[in-house]
Formats: structure tokens, C-alpha cells, sequence
């Protein structure tokens, strides 16, 4: 459960929950933090429909406040359109068609309070039940949803507000974005309401010690605030051991209470206790009761009892509906856990199996130094030198695609030539392509203007590609690869693209191409290059984008805006 | 030893061919390195001494072209290939990361085998 999280209320978070950024996670602290889709945003959103300055969040006295930035599409929060709006955990804050989830640790998210305020009294596992007055279980059959319960209240008098309550806590239930603590927390305010109880909370069976805690409370309006809420040890095995709903008798006379503990000050009258009933289990139980003012019991000796049946089974119904809410979300914690470590694994052995290669290479060099050594031969030393060096370049390549995929850099954009930038990653290339016996051709854009892009971050990404066309046509007889610039004026784009005559990619691989240590390049691949490769050029607010016939090769266009919105404006220069 | 003897590699490094071609060339073998597909048709220009095979990069069993069946050859492999079945004698079988000595002297080995 989510309660060791800090409650830290200057840090929030925003996942992107639908759109073409989907899965990622931008940390928000007490700075401004600017979204669009321009390239100088803090949080840059890759959406079409998103406005280059689109929206901004700044913090302010313990909340999270978004305001539009005269966004064409507008923003919404939770499908409103608003112009300035304080954020909630839980929150959807959409921007065209990307859909955040703004998730803040909320302080005080019940347990410790419900720790603290709630007295399990009585032994554990005491045999007296002597004042249970009825009983409401889940029949023959204990696994299953406890559909009977749910007909049964339908058909009381209070049918519809029992119906919606039960509708509105499933709604409840199926939240995805609230912690199982917050969502049991709603769920308890909802039933305290619709069960007419002063007073509430939900015991939860720890899964390691097999405790039940107290982990949630919630208090009605009539109920005095600041006492604290006895709740009787006995009742809770008693209904965790047999899985059944009890309503019992006014406590003031009840034994299991005893007389020196302030039950009558604090004036129960009643109580019910029901079994979170899920598929598998029992993860606790909801424990609610009314309270009567202690002047009240002295002049009216005591209230009639207030629980119904009706109300009894309601309360198990509700109780099912929490225990599937709890069984649901700790799946999906396993089930996220599992992914995580399954993640990790092919992380992990992608780039064992790279830099075994690296090594093999590495002991191919230093056999040959080795022997040249022992020989006198200063050809092999040569040769062996040659290629460690070769391996060592590997290496240096590996680490900076990691950090270029791993660290949250932000791009150093300016006005530079792509026509020299390109020109470098070939002349660099052209010894591997000599090597390979491949022909590196390079055509350069006469009519090139100044672009604006990150310098550092573009080289990489031509690297990666051309490396890439080089791979795929290594070992043919006639390989090939042509490098180009260009200009698209009408869209003011630039684009390089990097064609080959190889082999081609088959559609069955096309669309894993992009992913991150997917490699169809067996052991010289690392599964990294065209990940980042498309990382940066989504920074730039462009793309890569393939063609491919398989059996003729492949073109790769790496192109984005030629200014981005800071430089608008400025007269396009030639180089 | 006849004149001529032309080791083959198929995928894998670049530096296992450079290695070999280093060493073995001064003592007159040829050292070749083709793609995957080209193996069948490098084959049908000529027969190989001696191929060295890499597993992983290709299908896991590539076809033996025709005329093939008795060339020696050593496969690489990124793991042991602990179920495989008795290999025959002029199969030998390398795991990643080896010892360039040891492929040399495996080469060695198995032609000497193959003249005899």
C-alpha cells in the first residue's frame, strides 16, 4: 500500500496516461513548469493538437496550480475546460489529445489517524458473541461476489439510494488514479453516509504478519470528532473466522466491553462489522457503529437500534465491493513489479551480450599484439592495435547512447549548419564504410539554410542511423549508402535522410524498430541506437520516419522544424 | 599441406576475420568472411578447407549448401550448446567470449585432421 510514501507536498508528479508520450513521467517541484509542444518547454508533449506554449503549472502555497497559455485546443482538467484551476491528486489534465494524470502525495492519507484514533478492545479470539443480533454471510458460496446481498437490498424499500450508493462505490472501486488508501478512505465516507452510521473504519489484514490494522476512519456528521473510536477485538475475529456480517446490541451492556472502559461515555449504541469478502480472501473488515451523546443515553435510555437488515446487507455488499478493489490494485502492483524486473532482465542482458562482443573484439587485438610482440612483428601489433581501438570507439559509443536515452538532458539548441554537422558524421563513418566495402555517399543540400538544433544530439542520431544503413549492407556485394540534406520550404523543415540497398526490413519488425533494445542486428546491435536516436529528434519536435521495401533497402528521414518558436521570426539565412 | 586451404567465416565479428586473415595468411591460407546469404553463394564458387560458423547472428541451423557436408567447421555460440547431440569429429564448438589462441589451434587441428 501506498503509505510509505513522503508527504512531500512541493513534489508532484504527471504521467502521461494517453497520447504518443504515454508512459512517461515528468517530476513537477515549486519551480514554473512550462508544457507544449515546442521544443524549449520544460515538459514538451509531442502532439500535434498541443500548442507550442500551451500550458503552464506553478506552486503556490502548498497547491499545484495549471494555467493556459491561450492554447488553441485548450486545457481541461478532468474533461472542463478551464483558464486557471488548482490541481488534485488524482486529477486528468488533458492537452489535445495527451491525457496526464497529476498524482501529489496527499498528507495525511488516513492510516496513521486511523491508528491512532481507533481502541481494538477485548481479547483476540474471545468466544463471546452473546450480542450479535443478526448475521448476514455469504451463503454457499464465500469466493463469489455476493450478488444475493445486492438483490436483496434492490429489493427493500430504500432500493434506489441503496442501488446508486453501491453504484457510486464501485465507482469508487475502479478508480485508477487514487491510492488503495485514498480509495478505501471514499469508499468509507460513501457507506458512513448511505448506512446512516455516526462512525466507521476498515481493519486490513497485513499480508506479511497477518495482523488486522486499522487503516482507514471516517466520521459523520452528528459524531463527535475528537474521541476516539472503540472497536471490539472479538466482533472483528469473529467475522473474519466465519466471513459473515453482524449487526449487534447496544455495547453499553455488552461483557466484552468492560465497565471500567469509557463505552459509556462514549455512548455506542451500535455496531456492524462485515467481512471484505474478495475472490480469494478476506484482506479486513469495514467496522461501522452509532454513537449516542452520553446526555442523550442518561434522558432517553439509550436510542432505538438504528441498523436494519437491510442496512446490514448493504454493508456486505459494499464490503465485496472494497475487498475486489484491494485485491485488484495489489495484482496490479504485482503485476508492475513483475514488468519492472522482466524490464530490467532484458536491459540487462542486451547489454551484457554488447559488450561480450566489445570483449571478443578487444581479445581479437590484443592476440594480435600480443603475437606481433612475441614475433617481432610489427605488421600484427599494427593490426592489433587497430582494432582495439576499433572496440574501444565501441564502447565510447555504447556510453554516450546510454546517457543520451538515460539522462533527462535538455537539448542546447541553436542556429547552426546541418550540412556541416552531416558532413562530419560521414567523414567519421568513412573509414568504417571503406572497412566494410561499402560506398558512403554523401549529398549535401546546396541551398541549405541555417537550422536550429541541438548540434550534439543530431550528430548522434545521423551517427546512429548511418551506422545503422552500414550494418545493413556490410557483406553484400554492391552495399551503398547515400546521405542527404534537404529543406522542405513549404512546411520550413530539414531533413537528413540515410537510404541503403541492403536487405530491408520485413513488416513484421517494422514496428518494434524504434524500441529500446529491440536489435534485428543479432551481435553487433545494442538495441539503443534508433531508440535515442528517436528521443532526440522527438526533442526537436520531429521525427524519424522509414521506408522500406524489403529486398531493396531502406530510407531513414530524420526531419524537424527548421526554427523552433524562440527563433520565429528571424530572417533564414544561407550557408 | 595442399596450396590454397581457404578458411570461411560466416557472420559474426569483423575481427574474427581480420585475426585470421593476420595469422593465417602469411602461412598461406585464404581467409574469407561472408553474410549469412551469401554462404550458399560463396559455396557455389568454391569449396571451403575449413568454416567458421556463427550461431546467432543467422537462423540457428543454417543450411549446409551442397558439396558441404564434410567440411570441417567450428561454430560460436553465445551459449553452451550443452544438448547437443554427439557432435561429429570434425565439428568443434566455441563459446563467446573465447580465446583467439584457441580458435587458431582449433583450426589448426581440424585441418590437419581433414589432410590426413
Amino acid at each position: 500500500m501506498a503509505t510509505d510514501e513522503k508527504t512531500d507536498l512541493s513534489k508532484a508528479t504527471l504521467l502521461v496516461i494517453r497520447g504518443a508520450d504515454q508512459g512517461t513521467r515528468f517530476e513537477i517541484g515549486t519551480e514554473l513548469v512550462s508544457l507544449g509542444r515546442g521544443s524549449r518547454n520544460d515538459i514538451r508533449i509531442g502532439d500535434t493538437e498541443v500548442s507550442r506554449q500551451h500550458a503552464s503549472i506553478h506552486f503556490s502555497e502548498g497547491l499545484f496550480v495549471v494555467r493556459d497559455r491561450g492554447s488553441a485546443n485548450g486545457t481541461l482538467v478532468n474533461g472542463a475546460t478551464v483558464r486557471m484551476k488548482e490541481l488534485r491528486d488524482g486529477d486528468q489534465l488533458q492537452l489535445g489529445r495527451t491525457v496526464l494524470l497529476f498524482q501529489q502525495s496527499v498528507k495525511g492519507d488516513g492510516s496513521e489517524e486511523a491508528a491512532e484514533r481507533i481502541d481494538l478492545v477485548g481479547q483476540p479470539n474471545s468466544e463471546d458473541q452473546s450480542n450479535i443480533v443478526a448475521e448476514v454471510g455469504q451463503e454457499a458460496q464465500p469466493a463469489a461476489v455476493d450478488r444475493t446481498a445486492v438483490a436483496r437490498v434492490a429489493a427493500s424499500a430504500q432500493a434506489l439510494s441503496n442501488l446508486q450508493a453501491v453504484y457510486r462505490i464501485a465507482e469508487e472501486a475502479v478508480s485508477p488514479s487514487l491510492s488503495v488508501d485514498q480509495m478505501l478512505k471514499r469508499i468509507l465516507d460513501l457507506t458512513i453516509g448511505v448506512v446512516g452510521a455516526d462512525r466507521g473504519c476498515m481493519l486490513i489484514t497485513d499480508p506479511q504478519t497477518g495482523q488486522s490494522v486499522p487503516k482507514v476512519i471516517s466520521f459523520g456528521r452528528r459524531a463527535d470528532q475528537a474521541t476516539r473510536m472503540p472497536v471490539s477485538r472479538s466482533i472483528v475475529d469473529y467475522v473474519l473466522k466465519k466471513g459473515q456480517g453482524v449487526r449487534t446490541s447496544d455495547a453499553r451492556s455488552d461483557r466484552r466491553f468492560a465497565p471500567g472502559q469509557s463505552i459509556l461515555q462514549a455512548g455506542i449504541c451500535e455496531a456492524m462489522c462485515v467481512p471484505m469478502q474478495g475472490r480469494y480472501d478476506v484482506p479486513g473488515v469495514i467496522y461501522v457503529d452509532t454513537t449516542t451523546p452520553p446526555e442523550r443515553v442518561v434522558l432517553e435510555g439509550g436510542v432505538t437500534h438504528k441498523f436494519s437488515d437491510d442496512q446490514l446487507r448493504l454493508l456486505v455488499a459494499i464490503g465485496s465491493q472494497a475487498a475486489l478493489a484491494i485485491e485488484n490494485s495489489r495484482y496490479q502492483e504485482a503485476l508492475l513489479k513483475a514488468e519492472r524486473l522482466a524490464a530490467m532482465g532484458q536491459t540487462i542482458a542486451m547489454l551484457s551480450h554488447h559488450i561480450k562482443n566489445i570483449l571478443q573484439g578487444v581479445r581479437g587485438g590484443s592476440y594480435l599484439i600480443d603475437l606481433g610482440l612475441k614475433e617481432h612483428n610489427e605488421d600484427h601489433v599494427r593490426k592489433g592495435w587497430a582494432i582495439v581501438e576499433k572496440n574501444q570507439n565501441k564502447i565510447y559509443q555504447l556510453v554516450m547512447d546510454m546517457l543520451a536515452f538515460s539522462k533527462e538532458r535538455q537539448p542546447v539548441m541553436q542556429a547552426a549548419s546541418l550540412n556541416q554537422t552531416v558532413a562530419e558524421v560521414c567523414e567519421l563513418m568513412q573509414a568504417r564504410a571503406a572497412e566494410c566495402r561499402v560506398r558512403l555517399e554523401v549529398r549535401l543540400s546546396e541551398n541549405l539554410p541555417t537550422a536550429t538544433f541541438d548540434v550534439e544530439g543530431i550528430h548522434r542520431a545521423v551517427l546512429n542511423v548511418v551506422t545503422n544503413a552500414i550494418d545493413a549492407v556490410e557483406g553484400t556485394a554492391t552495399g551503398h549508402v547515400i546521405v542527404e540534406t534537404g529543406h522542405e520550404a513549404a512546411s520550413d523543415v530539414v531533413f537528413v535522410s540515410v537510404t541503403d540497398n541492403g536487405s530491408g526490413i520485413p513488416e513484421d519488425q517494422l514496428a518494434r524498430i524504434f524500441n529500446i533494445f529491440e536489435s534485428t542486428k543479432g551481435a553487433r546491435g545494442t538495441g539503443l541506437g534508433l531508440a535515442v536516436s528517436q528521443k532526440i529528434l522527438r526533442e526537436h519536435g520531429g521525427d524519424i520516419t522509414v521506408e522500406t521495401k524489403p529486398g531493396f533497402g531502406c530510407r531513414f528521414v530524420l526531419n524537424w522544424p527548421r526554427v523552433d518558436e524562440e527563433h520565429r521570426g528571424e530572417h533564414p539565412t544561407m550557408v | 599441406m595442399p596450396a590454397a586451404q581457404r578458411v570461411l567465416v560466416v557472420d559474426g565479428l569483423a575481427e574474427t576475420e581480420e585475426v585470421l586473415r593476420a595469422v593465417l595468411e602469411p602461412r598461406g591460407l585464404e581467409v574469407d568472411r561472408v553474410r549469412g546469404p551469401g554462404a550458399g553463394a560463396f559455396a557455389s564458387q568454391c569449396r571451403p578447407s575449413l568454416v567458421v560458423l556463427h550461431l546467432e547472428d543467422g537462423p540457428a541451423q543454417i543450411p549446409t549448401p551442397d558439396g558441404w557436408q564434410d567440411v570441417p567447421r567450428i561454430l560460436i555460440g553465445a551459449t553452451q550448446a550443452a544438448d547437443r547431440p554427439q557432435p561429429p569429429a570434425d565439428e568443434h564448438y566455441l563459446e563467446k567470449p573465447f580465446q583467439y589462441g584457441e580458435l587458431i589451434r582449433t583450426i589448426e587441428l581440424l585441418l590437419a585432421a581433414a589432410a590426413d
